[in-house]
């Protein structure tokens, strides 16, 4: 049995079980955040967030993250960039990890909430079993592509010698910053429910 | 308007409570506390939080220990790197304001968000939960707390930072001289106490609690 059934809402805050009264809206008696069966416009606000993403994710690739300047030498590096010198110094395990939480992590996000919102769209009647792992990876790894910016915020203040060598960031951590919060904010505001709701006869 | 209750569906057996599965809208029964592993929807099969032991008392102490440790923490460099004799040090702070400084505010903001503002404003809102329970605080006050500690749990991240210094180090260490200093150490310890703070804190549970005493005071 599922509360929807029974026209009772879960209170998104707090867990608290109310009945919805079928006119108006109504507040929940535990914690007073408004009530909702579903979160209200769930999948187009999702959509608006993931598809600024998606635009933002072209220059934070494409642009410099960052530049290592040392005595006449500068040379700007993009994610994948650091990641191939990474790999060329022998530093394969370090490289992989660079990999995956700046580059795959975050493409699997894009592409993974797009997948369960196409399903949403077109009713199809997908696994929700498998919906909801990818739904729970996506939900469990997006903070880590916080990574690069940290690792820039760590290399620029510490690399600072003036001529002899400098670190400095560039335009592409600010789009990169800008995809990483906009997944987070997607994911958070996608209702995993509506998968559930696809498997209703 | 009296609030809407839940009379017609079955009262839980003693030591349970109904609950919805936040995941796939599932009603089920699962017990209040749950000594044996966590009781898992029947319907998607993801483990219902709301049942793990919960006493206050043990967020309360370990947020307290991680406020403390957040002191040296913040305040002392982390990460010292020299290059021909000449150090510069690493500071959570201080790394977010280079980067503001020099026109990076938006990725400088996510850092100081991340490192420093997040996880102070979860451990004083767990240490003021507890205490306006201790001390019975009235509940408007303690709604408020607890929603904001809702909303900033993702918005810590103390060990995606972790995971960044080994990586600077890594990058680093063929440049110049590398050392952790004392507020490395502190942070770390900082990164252990914050987490079992946060796994010990049951905020599911804690609404219960609320409204348990609520209507015990009716």
């Amino acid at each position: 049995m599922r509360a929807i059934d029974l026209h009772v809402c879960r209170c998104a805050i707090c867990g608290k079980l109310a009945y919805q009264h079928s006119s108006g809206s109504s507040v929940c008696p535990r914690c007073h955040a408004p009530l909702h069966q579903r979160e209200p416009a769930s999948v187009s606000r999702t959509w608006a967030l993931l598809l600024t993403a998606m635009v933002l994710f072209l220059p934070a690739n494409l642009y410099p993250i960052m530049t290592v300047a040392q005595l006449d030498d500068s040379s700007p590096s993009t994610i994948l960039g650091g990641v191939i010198s990474l790999a060329a110094h022998d530093m394969l395990p370090i490289a992989i990890v660079v990999f995956v939480a700046s580059i795959a992590v975050p493409l699997f996000k894009l592409l993974g909430i797009a997948v369960l919102l196409m399903a949403i769209h077109r009713g199809h009647k997908i696994n929700p079993r498998q919906a909801m792992v990818m739904y729970r990876i996506i939900d469990l790894i997006g903070r880590w592509s916080m990574l690069d910016l940290f690792v820039i915020s760590i290399l620029v203040t510490l690399v600072s010698f003036g001529k002899l060598a400098s670190i400095e960031a560039n335009m592409g951590a600010t789009a990169f910053g800008a995809v990483v919060v906009l997944t987070l904010l997607a994911a958070k505001s996608f209702d995993p429910r509506l998968i559930w709701d696809l498997q209703e006869p | 308007m009296p609030p809407p209750t839940l009379p017609a569906l079955d009262a839980p057996p003693a030591g349970q409570v109904l609950l919805a599965c936040a995941e796939c809208d599932q009603l089920m029964y699962c017990p209040v506390r749950s000594t044996g592993g966590l009781p898992r929807c029947p319907g998607c099969g993801v483990a219902q939080k709301a049942s793990r032991p919960f006493d206050p008392v043990v967020p309360f102490a370990l947020a307290l220990a991680a406020l403390i440790l957040a002191l040296p923490a913040n305040i002392y460099p982390q990460l010292t790197f020299s290059l021909l004799g000449q150090p510069n040090y690493y500071t959570l702070i201080g790394g977010a304001q280079h980067l503001l400084d020099s026109g990076f505010w938006w990725v400088g903001l996510l850092v100081i968000v991340g490192t420093v503002a997040a996880p102070l404003r979860l451990l004083m809102l767990i240490t003021f939960i507890c205490l306006g329970w201790f001390s019975g605080a009235p509940r408007g006050l303690m709604v408020v707390l607890l929603k904001g500690y809702h909303h900033l749990t993702s918005w810590v991240m103390l060990d995606v930072y972790l995971l960044s210094v080994i990586v600077s180090v890594v990058k680093l260490k063929d440049l110049g001289e590398f050392e952790f200093s004392q507020g490395f150490y502190c942070f770390v310890l900082l990164l252990l106490t914050l987490s079992a703070a946060m796994t010990s804190f049951n905020q599911e549970r804690f609404w219960q609690l609320l409204e348990e005493r609520d209507h015990a005071g009716d």
